[in-house]
């Protein structure tokens, strides 16, 4: 009787581990996606930014909007729409706000060169000290050199 | 001499710079995100309202006239405090619309009767798919339309009476006045 129980629950792990069907059809209810869309589904939550808290992701965020914005881009994958459909119809409604990657216009130059700029003058100012520097050397050893002789 | 001079007034200018932006930035909100609607047409809806359930409003049904959208819940804390301007406002001869978002109707019902109906209709968006289309992020958010249809203005948060009258009714006369 113990030996049955034990196998019946050996049987059970095995099974629950080993059928991947299992794993989704436990995911199912009214909001489930088909398991191809699932990955995608992360990926836009991940990138799509709450307007409400604005330092938080629509996957992750407990606001009513964003589990809004989660259900639109559910039913919007379910409808065929392609990723960038999605993300450009969360821009055309909140703007370039809307998304964690802004893309490249010119509102978003600042944002995208501003590092390398200030790369570029941290560069220059360093250039300039050394080159300062090593002027200021070969001066003194000239000097050196003329007082010595 | 001229070079420690040079380099004594690049640390300053850099101090020019920064006061410079941050006097700028200092009154502005950061929650505030500018809405990509204005200007743009009443983005498409199609909702029943409050109180007939199966009678559908689309967008294109709203009147040709200025008008406010308001977007208010029975949720909401601050829409209390907004009912007393949108009440005003009424009151002035001002057409408002209210968006009741991810409610419902029996407590969106209960909570008119409690703190005043102002509303010419309510339509009623449960799941926040005008709400979305809208792009609102807070509530209450109200927008000014004109009679051509389009979204002229915005505002985020609860107006006041004082906002009401400075603001809300001089931009709605002015619209009028355009039409």
């Amino acid at each position: 009787m113990w030996r049955a129980g034990m196998v019946f629950v050996a049987v059970a792990m095995f099974l629950s581990m080993a059928s991947p069907s299992l794993a989704v059809a436990a995911a199912k209810g009214p909001h489930s996606l088909p398991p191809e869309l699932q990955a995608r589904y992360q990926q836009l939550t991940g990138e799509l930014r709450c307007p409400v808290c604005q330092n938080e992701t629509i996957a992750v965020s407990q606001s009513r909007i964003a589990a809004d914005l989660r259900r639109i881009v559910r039913e919007r994958l379910l409808a065929g729409d392609s990723n960038w459909q999605i993300r450009d119809y969360m821009i055309s409604r909140y703007g370039l706000f809307a998304v964690y990657d802004p893309p490249v216009v010119a509102s978003t130059w600042l944002l995208w060169f501003g590092p390398l700029i200030l790369l570029a003058i941290a560069a220059a100012v360093a250039f300039a000290a050394l080159r300062r520097r090593r002027r200021l050397l070969a001066s003194s050893d000239d000097a050196e050199r003329v007082s010595r002789s | 001499m001229k070079r420690k001079f040079v380099w004594a007034v690049i640390p300053l200018l850099v101090l020019a710079v920064l006061v410079a932006v941050f006097a700028f930035g200092i009154d502005r909100d950061p929650r505030a995100i500018p809405s990509p609607l204005i200007g743009q047409p009443v983005p498409a809806f199609s909702l029943s309202t409050l109180n007939a359930p199966d009678a559908i409003v689309t967008s294109a049904e709203l009147p040709h006239r200025v008008l406010l959208i308001n977007v208010f819940a029975s949720w909401c804390a601050s829409c209390t405090v907004e009912s007393e301007a949108l009440d005003w406002l009424a009151k002035q001869g001002v057409l408002i619309y209210g968006l009741d978002y991810s409610d419902r109707r029996d407590y969106a019902r209960a909570w008119l009767e409690d703190w005043g109906n102002p509303y010419e209709k309510v339509l009623f968006d449960p799941q926040g798919e005008a709400a979305v289309a809208f792009g609102i992020y807070g509530v209450p958010e109200t927008f000014v339309v004109d009679a051509s249809g389009r979204v002229r203005h915005k505002f985020t948060g609860a107006i006041s009476v004082e906002a009401a009258k400075k603001k809300v009714l001089p931009l709605v006369r002015k619209l009028e006045a355009e039409s």
